[in-house]
């Protein structure tokens, strides 16, 4: 039997209910991708919404729109849900939609412990966020300081609710980064060296190997907490000697990796779009390989530069302070490599370049004013300001949230097999541009004027309220320009322009396939012989075309696919709702820690039960040939 | 499928430490686990001597075993550097960082 | 559509992949090496604490003479494990379940010993509610042997997988990885015992 092509989109077959199945059940990474990446837009928008709260509160001097126990919730959960259920998982998302296509494989190493960190992500994000139903979300911000958050200082619920689901999301994080990693290690298509494998896709290996061993860490600490507040250690007593200080260490030795967990898929994601939109290949490819490996290295070794203030002595601070000047310099390195891949290129200003430009023009801008906070006498000045703030937002927002939409429009054609509409993004980009910097560049003012970060209001005599009332109208057209974006997406699903397998003429192997690509990814497994294999293979054919293949025939016999058998046998992961069920295990061992030790045991049933039928279900379902 | 990578390397199986090999790391491993019971205070090979050297040849012997663990009998020793290379950078970042937390802690933070 | 796999069963059915190597050896090591980070951030708190904090006396805690002795026990079983991976690659099934069986029992004397030591500690007022101390003992040790009881769970399983079937030379590699972990929780015993107990003890 033949598999249709276009799988995603096949018309189901038993109605709504095997619909529904099959995406339960699905272990296939573009299903488990869309998953992902749906669930992230959720997430951003509720995270959206809580900050459009904060700034009415903030837009003028002694407001009271909100209670300060409602405003420390939501700037928390804010911030939480922006680093751990937004940026964090844009790796995955990006991965699981395209990173076996770029490298020519049929799926991920480990199809159903995919499906898991899917599941284990999706139950994380509804344990964080349980606390708004149970009584209250965590309230003392997004970096959790031990001891603000040990039982004396913190009773909330919301608390317990957010120390074990970022312990949970952990798990999900991690699993997904050792599946990509063994992708890459092992399942790159034939010909594809490290050095040839697209950026993107060396981008991603980065960000997962930093998860690999900064999540840990994380992990570390959160346990210290949750045994804390739960059973009565006193890791952060510091009655009985403890001491603050190991929170800190401990979560910035995961926080500053993170930081670079965040941005890389957006250095990735450029690295992909401006090349194709400038027709030229990348400039300084294995600089900017190197540089990402500096990156990985060196961004293990500043945490400490988010302690300046906390007395680390000279010699503490000047080591800090100097490597976190070191790790300027690879980031320097690949931002003029942008600039020279359009330098001279014949640039085409399509939505994702528009978002791709200003993601380099941004993240520039929030790179300097972190290079500011390199220095601890400047940093001194500067800590817990609104200048800090809006280091971070130029940076996350500006570079990641705005590379995040350059991917989407770029993308998620692919998997949709349908276009954004143009006219729409030119809308979505301009309003989100204008509109961030309208909301984030008066914070560096605000914030060199002294008004600090995290505070509920100010009094009128400060001054501070013609800056926040500008700032909080750039919020409402920063928010008009997503608003846009979801209409645009939620329209190309219906209404969108077919977009054939090759819609920007692009360099890399996804766009040798149709969209959306079958199940199985590759009819035949493709043979690389260099970078940008897909625009090579195109070239080569316009210069002496075999066979007549037209351009973006992913039939044509080019040299790409060697001639092969007639049939060829693909073997199909077969669809398991068991890792739903396992993941639904650990979310409830999660709130039995919180309510009662009879739900941890009924929790840690499901789990094991679903780990003895993971362990005994056949992995594969039967042979399917490609061809007939 | 039509042709494998260039990196491609054969597997070589089944020869690795054989029991040979297994006994004799066993017994420089109880050896070593011998020395390091010896040195604690009070001990027969302990003397006050040593007291100033006594942490680093503990980490010393105890890195000893810890690499004859890793190179015999997880096979680092005879697998592809690959799998060196991973499990040395993890215990280089490791390393680092529990260093410098410890020095941080025992000059600055109390 | 055929329906069942193919006659070879799985080994015809994984591609041969680009390093040759087996993904779930790959996946097995990346996970030892992230875990290394896990164990670091546990052993840096302990000593960062002891070295600093308050405490009850280490040395008048631990005892030494038994701990040595569980030490041992578990360097032991590295060997009965790193001779159960060597006789399944060599096709020695039978003596492959002794050797499992052997592991398996010296990993669980190894929990009876740390069982009988933390109800000992308890006794004599060494908990993990006393001081920052003892919490971090606690979870640094308790977390070591729960990552034995797994591997203890593991290897019981192989070892009755093997009477059914399950284990051939030709998948030998489930040994192998269960093998890796078991190593590596050795290896991190190893470090633990230079560390909290003997120069613990020693200075604090």
């Amino acid at each position: 039997m033949a598999v249709s092509a276009g799988t995603l989109r096949r018309p189901a077959e038993g109605g709504l209910w095997s619909t529904v199945w099959e995406w339960l059940t699905t272990v296939d990474h573009k299903r488990i991708g869309l998953l992902y990446f749906w669930t992230v837009l959720f997430w951003f928008l509720l995270a959206g919404v809580e900050a459009l709260i904060l700034r009415l509160q903030l837009a003028r001097p002694d407001a009271g729109v909100l209670t300060p126990a409602v405003y420390n919730q939501l700037y928390t959960m804010h911030g939480t849900l922006m680093v751990f259920l937004v940026g964090t998982p844009a790796a995955s998302v990006f991965a699981n939609m395209v990173l076996p296509l770029m490298i020519g494989a049929r799926d991920v190493a480990f199809p159903r412990l995919n499906a898991l960190s899917y599941w284990v992500f999706l139950f994380g994000g509804i344990l964080l966020n349980a606390g708004w139903l149970a009584g209250g979300a965590f309230d003392v911000g997004w970096t959790g300081y031990a001891n603000m958050s040990t039982r004396p200082f913190t009773q909330s619920i919301g608390a317990n609710f957010w120390v074990m689901g970022l312990i949970v999301l952990g798990l999900s994080t991690m699993a997904s980064a050792f599946n990509f990693l063994v992708t890459i290690i092992n399942m790159r298509a034939p010909g594809m060296t490290l050095m040839r494998m697209p950026l993107m896709v060396w981008a991603l290996t980065v960000v997962f190997i930093l998860v690999i061993f900064a999540f840990p860490v994380l992990t570390v600490a959160l346990i210290f907490l949750w045994f804390d507040r739960f059973y009565g250690t006193r890791f952060f007593d510091v009655a009985a000697g403890g001491n603050v200080f190991l929170w800190q260490h401990l979560f910035w030795v995961f926080g500053h990796p993170e930081v670079y967990i965040l941005i890389l898929p957006a250095f990735g994601i450029l690295s992909e779009v401006i090349p194709t939109f400038s027709r030229k290949p990348i400039f300084g490819y294995s600089t900017m390989v190197l540089a990402m490996g500096a990156i990985a290295f060196l961004g293990f070794s500043v945490w400490a530069h988010h302690m300046f203030t906390t007395g680390m002595g000279p010699v503490g601070n000047f080591a800090f302070s100097l490597s976190t000047m070191l790790i300027a310099i690879p980031t320097g390195v690949k931002v003029f490599n942008w600039l020279a891949t359009m330098w001279g290129g014949r640039i085409r200003w399509r939505v994702p370049m528009l978002f791709a430009g200003a993601t380099v023009l941004l993240f520039i801008l929030g790179g300097l004013s972190g290079m500011m906070h390199a220095s601890p006498p400047i940093d001194s000045q500067q800590q817990d300001t609104y200048f800090v703030v809006a280091h971070f937002h130029y940076v996350l927002f500006g570079g990641l949230v705005m590379a995040m939409f350059a991917g989407v429009y770029y993308w998620l054609p692919k998997l949709t097999g349908r276009l954004l509409d143009e006219g729409l993004g030119k809308w979505h980009f301009w309003l989100t541009f204008i509109g961030f910097n309208l909301t984030f560049f008066p914070m560096h003012i605000l914030g060199a004027l002294g008004m600090p970060r995290r505070i509920y209001t100010y009094p009128a005599e400060a001054g501070w309220g013609g800056l926040n009332l500008l700032i909080t109208i750039g919020a409402y057209i920063l928010a008009l320009g997503i608003l846009v974006f979801a209409y645009n997406l939620l329209r190309s699903l219906r209404k969108g322009e077919p977009a054939g397998s090759d819609p920007w003429d692009g360099r890399t192997l996804e766009w040798s396939i149709p969209s959306p690509p079958p199940e199985y990814n590759f009819e035949e497994i493709p043979v690389v012989h260099g970078r940008d294999a897909w625009w090579e293979q195109k070239r080569q054919r316009r210069v002496a075309p075999v066979g007549g293949g037209s351009n973006g025939d992913p039939h044509a016999p080019g040299e790409g696919h060697q001639p092969g058998p007639g049939r060829e046998v693909i073997h199909l992961p077969k669809p398991s709702i068991i890792p739903l069920v396992l993941a639904l295990g650990l979310a409830v061992a999660g709130v039995g820690t919180i309510y009662h030790p009879a739900v941890i045991a009924l929790g840690l049933a499901i789990t094991i039960g679903a780990i003895v039928a993971w362990a005994i279900e056949p992995p594969l379902q039967g042979a399917v040939h490609s061809k007939e | 499928m039509a042709q494998r990578n260039e990196t491609m390397e054969p597997t070589r199986e089944v020869h690795k430490a054989g029991p040979k090999t297994c006994a004799l790391v066993a017994v420089v491993l109880a050896v070593i686990t011998a020395i390091e019971v010896g040195l604690f205070p009070g001990y027969p090979l302990y003397t006050e001597a040593l007291r100033p050297v006594l942490v680093p040849l503990f980490l010393l012997l105890g890195a000893g075993k810890f690499a004859l663990v890793a190179s015999f009998y997880m096979h680092l020793k005879y697998d592809t550097p690959m799998f060196a290379g991973i499990f040395a950078f993890g215990m280089t970042v490791g390393a680092s960082i529990v260093i410098s937390v410890i020095q941080l802690f025992r000059h600055f933070h109390f | 559509m055929e329906k069942s796999l193919t006659p070879h069963g799985h080994e015809a059915v994984h591609p041969p992949t680009t390093t040759g190597e087996d993904h779930r050896k790959v996946l097995m090591w990346l996970f030892l090496a992230s875990d290394v980070l896990f164990f670091g951030s546990l052993i840096a708190t302990f000593v960062a604490y002891a070295q600093r904090v308050p405490h009850t006396p280490l040395h008048e805690v631990f005892n030494i003479p038994i701990t040595s002795w569980s030490a041992f026990v578990l360097l032991m079983s590295s060997v009965t494990m790193a001779l159960a991976v060597w006789s399944a690659h060599s096709g020695k099934m039978g003596l492959m379940r002794i050797y499992l069986l052997a592991t398996v029992l010296l990993g669980v004397h190894f929990l009876a010993d740390q069982g009988y030591e933390f109800y000992h500690f308890t006794l004599d007022g060494f908990t993990p509610r006393v001081n920052p101390v003892g919490s971090a003992f606690f979870t640094l040790t308790g977390f070591h042997g729960a990552h034995v009881t797994v591997g203890v769970l593991w290897l019981f399983s192989l070892f009755l997988a093997s009477f059914r079937g399950g284990i051939t030379p030709k998948n030998a590699i489930w040994v192998e990885i269960a093998g890796l972990y078991w190593h590596f929780v050795d290896v991190v015993w190893i470090v633990i015992f230079a560390v909290v107990y003997l120069i613990g003890a020693s200075f604090y």
